[in-house]
């Protein structure tokens, strides 16, 4: 990209191994001698002004050229994304609408130019040829965007002269060629055909062929997206619940058939109420199963309708699913499912409790690789399908050992009497979950704490060294005159002690 | 008519139908205290109240009696027909994920299986006991629990009657702390309706409340001369079969920690009316 006069040069930097490297700059930072690889605060040296750092992510530039391939689906209905940074467009039989196809390239190179971007471009008869003359055809205008033309039967005499990097081959081909001197095509295509599967591989012969129209390439399609969306309109708005409820209902069945349609079922639904005069209000629903049944979207949509404020009335409703997935349709059974259950109901149960009372309510555990016991575990909301995506089993040496039936939120802090530091516990004194530590009646109690029973210890458990200043602990199982069992630990930095858990 | 006398007869055939394979009424779990009823609820009292002085615990917060309710779930899960869930209503009756992690499908039985270690080899036919070797979380009682957490009272009897009422069998273990006559008749109604059992825990300060529950268990501490949590059942009230209740059944019953439930304590001398028990590793223990 090429910031206009006056602004700042602009920087994609990576966070690699806790330094700032620059992954990608922009025309002013290369010329100012940046390069990607380049450590931040090199890179700021060598820039005159401050420049504007961005971060680097990935999945949102996929998408967002996948975005890019959609809208430049306005030439061609095949487009698909190239690697990371370049569009395929195969516009066979479209070109004549734009009035040629040198017409058409230098039409889509000038609106993305608009967007901000600097397109090199090429129109050949072959993948492999278009795909190198946009990128290694050589100068074109100023601004570094480039239009190029590829001649039906030219490829050979275009490709001639650029690089073997050009065809698309794998780094180990071209390093191989390199050492024998081979740099250009030109070169490459003197040499015999049947020497090269040999030494570099059949890819090469097969990029040769797909750029020279030899071999056939197919572009991929990006996929369709369909959206799932049905609205009504109410014109002159208005404010009773009950008309707006029958709309809804007919909107959430028209979304229903056009899932039905397409074996489909959603997991969001979003049903948007635009309002006379104020801002759009919408309901958002999620169930924890796939579901395209009218019947069970409405009873969950319903309450939320209750609360809804209508402001001056209510003229449209849309409903959009999200979460589309697959959803077969299964034949319903006569005789009594006994074995098996019906899981779906059971989802429906989830959901209704789980949209009533919200999301963070209705939670699964899922287990984590931690050997410390209040990170072992951690409830995660249930409705948005995560499930159990920690670890699928229970360490060996976590599985072995006794834990308590209760771990407290924060472990509570006691006073311990102990005959040595990892010795067995004497006395216990203090409070531990609203209730006295209690001697019970054959246990002693003095003022240095009530007598224990039994105390079997100690149990290591290691900090996490990756995590700064986490000692380890030693825990022990003691159960108090009165029958009580807790579980105490002993931090081994401080020497402190306090209860974790107890079985209730 | 004819027509109308034909259809009669397949709707009553239809009705039939579904009223013996989907509701839970005449069923029953097995569990280490005796077979508990599917289709209505159950109380267990007892469990850690706080005080609540001077502290910033909330003042009538209390921990229900954990060890039996899971008990009732590792019991759930041990039913190798039919596929259970279980929810858990109320932060005061979640256990600590552990302890579900060792009740899978085959009622503990993996957890005395041999394992071979690394240094050294097992001989053929002994065991060594590594507690809970499960068959992996997912299909375990860990993976098969919802934990529901309401934010006041009213939320939380309408989740119980709803999670009562599914038709999926479904376990539901809930914070019962409040709830009068009205409500546990209410819920009652529920869970005969649906294709589960519900077992609310209540602190033991709630004795004296009338309700609605078909039994009604009471657990309190005791000193354990053995390294496992003991504590003492006993069983209030049985509206099934009172003449049970006449006996004041009492049970001494121990933390087995290898399944993730409860067996009845090995060396209690006389007193104790249970005369065998079966802990989960499959072996039978017999009480003089």
């Amino acid at each position: 990209m090429t910031p206009g006069a006056g602004l700042a040069p602009v920087l994609v930097v990576r966070t690699v191994a806790s330094r700032q490297v620059v992954s990608a700059a922009c025309e002013a930072s290369l010329r100012a001698g940046v390069r990607a690889g380049q450590v931040l605060a090199d890179a700021r040296a060598l820039l005159k002004s401050e420049p504007m750092i961005v971060e680097d992510d990935p999945a949102e530039d996929v998408r967002r050229l996948r975005a890019l391939a959609r809208w430049a689906m306005r030439w061609s209905p095949v487009v698909s994304a190239d690697g990371l940074d370049g569009l395929l467009v195969d516009i066979s039989g479209c070109e004549h609408l734009f009035g040629g196809e040198l017409r058409l390239v230098n039409q889509m190179a000038e609106r993305l130019g608009r967007l901000g971007l600097t397109p090199r471009a090429a129109v050949a008869s072959t993948v492999g040829a278009a795909w190198a003359a946009a990128r290694f055809g050589g100068a074109g205008r100023g601004d570094g965007a480039s239009v190029r033309r590829v001649a039906p039967g030219q490829e050979r005499a275009a490709l001639s002269p650029l690089p073997v990097r050009a065809l698309r081959l794998a780094p180990a081909a071209v390093e191989g060629l390199a050492e024998v001197g081979v740099e250009r095509v030109g070169q490459l295509l003197a040499l015999p055909r049947s020497a090269l599967p040999a030494r570099y591989g059949v890819e090469v012969l097969r990029r040769l062929d797909q750029a020279l129209g030899a071999a056939d390439e197919p572009v991929d399609r990006l996929g369709e997206q369909v959206r799932y969306e049905a609205s009504v309109d109410l014109p002159g708005g208005t404010t009773n619940l009950e008309a707006v409820g029958l709309a809804t209902r007919a909107v959430l069945g028209d979304l229903a058939r056009q899932l039905a349609g397409r074996e489909s079922g959603l997991r969001r639904l979003d049903v948007v109420y635009t309002r006379l005069d104020s801002a759009a209000e919408s309901v958002l629903v999620q169930v924890s199963r796939a579901t395209r049944d009218a019947g069970h979207l409405w009873k969950l949509v319903r309450p939320r309708l209750e609360r809804l404020n209508m402001g001056f009335g209510v003229e449209g409703i849309t409903a959009r699913a999200s979460g589309v997935g697959v959803m077969v349709q299964r034949q319903g059974s006569m005789s009594p499912r006994e074995a098996t259950g019906d899981p779906a109901a059971f989802s429906a149960m989830l959901d209704t409790i789980g949209n009533r009372l919200g999301p963070g309510r209705v939670l699964r555990a899922q287990w984590l690789a931690s050997h410390r016991p209040e990170r072992a575990s951690r409830l995660v909301p249930a409705l948005n399908g995560a499930g159990l995506e920690g670890a699928a089993e229970l360490p060996a040496c976590a599985a072995a050992l006794p834990r308590p039936s209760r771990l407290f939120d924060r472990p509570e802090p006691v006073r311990v009497v102990a005959l040595s530091p990892d010795g067995p516990v004497i006395s216990v004194s203090g409070r531990v979950a609203g209730e006295m530590v209690n001697g019970g009646l054959g246990g002693g109690s003095n003022e240095r704490g009530v007598a224990i029973v039994t105390s079997i210890g100690p149990e290591r458990i290691g900090g996490e060294w990756w995590r700064a200043r986490e000692g380890s602990r030693d825990y022990f199982r003691v159960q108090d005159g009165g029958g009580r069992w807790l579980w105490l630990y002993r931090e081994s930095a401080t020497g402190a002690w306090f209860a974790h858990g107890e079985w209730a | 008519m004819a027509v109308s006398s034909v259809i009669a007869g397949l709707r009553d055939a239809l009705s039939m139908g579904r009223a013996g394979g989907e509701r839970a009424v005449g069923r029953s779990l097995e569990t280490t205290l005796g077979p508990l009823r599917c289709g209505v609820v159950h109380e267990v009292l007892g469990g850690i109240e706080g005080e609540g002085a001077g502290r910033k615990r909330v003042p009538d917060e209390w921990s229900a009696a954990v060890c039996v309710l899971c008990e009732v779930a590792r019991a759930v899960m041990a039913e190798p027909d039919r596929a259970w869930q279980v929810v858990w209503i109320g932060r005061a009756c979640w256990p600590a994920p552990v302890c579900l992690a060792g009740a899978c499908a085959d009622g503990g039985e993996s957890a005395a299986r041999a394992e071979q270690w690394p240094l050294g080899k097992a001989k053929a036919g002994s065991v060594r006991s590594v507690g809970k070797r499960v068959r992996g979380v997912r299909e375990g009682l860990l993976g098969a629990s919802v934990w529901v957490d309401p934010p006041d009272e009213a939320s939380r009897l309408w989740c119980i009657d709803v999670a009562c009422r599914c038709e999926h069998p479904t376990l539901v273990i809930a914070d019962g702390r409040g709830l009068k006559l009205a409500q546990t008749r209410r819920l009652q109604l529920a869970a005969g309706v649906g294709a589960g059992v519900c077992v609310l825990g209540r602190p033991g300060r709630e004795k004296g409340e009338l309700s609605a529950a078909t039994t009604r268990w009471a657990v309190s501490r005791t000193v354990s001369s053995t390294e496992r949590p003991r504590w003492n059942v006993t069983l209030l009230r049985n509206k099934d079969q009172p003449a049970l209740t006449e006996r004041q059944r009492v049970w001494t019953v121990e933390w087995d920690d290898a399944t993730g439930g409860i067996g009845v304590a090995a060396d209690v001398g006389g007193g104790a009316s249970a005369s065998v028990s079966a802990s989960g590793a499959g072996r039978l223990v017999g009480v003089a």
